[in-house]
């Protein structure tokens, strides 16, 4: 990653949201039940989330349905995969400049 | 990596504390995406490989080649089952493009050695056995794979 994307970012940072990032940059895209089951999180936790991030641009959602069940995949857009690792970069930053 | 500049991280609203937390939570979470994989998926791979030089069986008659494109037409939906199935159960999509070359490029190259050898002895003797010895024996190294992945995913969980 480059130095230049480092950038802090609010709708990351929030200590779900940035867990939800931090899964979801580690695979193409996740079903919605497996990221709560793996975050450990309420569906409606997890919805309430996911819909900040998809507000800022940075998820989307996939429904796709099997066996007559409907079920959702998430994954991180472009932007997200960006800002995420922005975020992270900034953090990082910031260790590194503690005296 | 750059670091930011004094002013940069004044501006930050967060502390060093906070950071340091904020980065050992996201490490923990992005650690959650792996998985098992099932050994029926590495068992799957490994037969459908096995049967690849069946493929060659087929007589060149028109009768054959209808056979032989069905029978490739049923090995890739077969092929896309067994991953689709093991997507589906793991819960999600791996990212390959975080899959170092280093670990992928040596097994690749052992199994084009193996399968090119196989093709060089199958012309060599215009005999098909090479092509099934290869073949199973990428079958087998796919099994020996599966093992060593499964073991280490299992350590990692």
């Amino acid at each position: 990653m480059s130095a230049q994307q480092a950038r802090f970012d609010p709708v990351v940072h929030a200590p779900n949201r940035l867990r939800i990032c931090a899964l979801l940059d580690a695979v193409e895209s996740a079903e919605f039940g497996t990221v709560q089951d793996r975050l450990d999180v309420s569906a409606s936790v997890l919805s309430k989330h996911v819909a900040v991030l998809m507000d800022a641009g940075y998820v989307t959602q996939r429904r796709a349905t099997r066996d007559t069940r409907q079920r959702v995949w998430l994954s991180l857009t472009a932007t997200g995969r960006t800002a995420y690792a922005g975020h992270v970069a900034a953090l990082r930053a910031i260790v590194d400049a503690a005296p | 990596m750059r670091r930011l500049s004094i002013m940069e991280t004044n501006g930050s609203p967060i502390g060093p504390d906070e950071a340091a937390t904020a980065l050992r939570d996201a490490d923990a979470a992005a650690a959650l995406a792996h998985a098992v994989p099932p050994w029926w998926y590495f068992g799957s791979l490994a037969a459908l490989i096995a049967v690849t030089p069946v493929v060659e069986l087929a007589p060149a008659t028109a009768l054959g080649i209808t056979a032989t494109l069905v029978g490739i037409v049923c090995w890739a939906a077969l092929f896309g089952l067994v991953l689709g199935t093991f997507v589906r159960r793991i819960g999600f999509v791996p990212r390959l493009r975080r899959v170092q070359r280093r670990h992928v490029l040596p097994p690749l190259l052992v199994v084009v050695a193996i399968l090119v050898t196989g093709a060089i002895l199958h012309l060599a003797y215009d005999t098909l056995w090479p092509s099934f010895a290869a073949s199973g024996l990428v079958a087998a190294l796919v099994l020996v794979f599966g093992g060593v992945v499964r073991r280490t995913a299992r350590t990692r969980a």
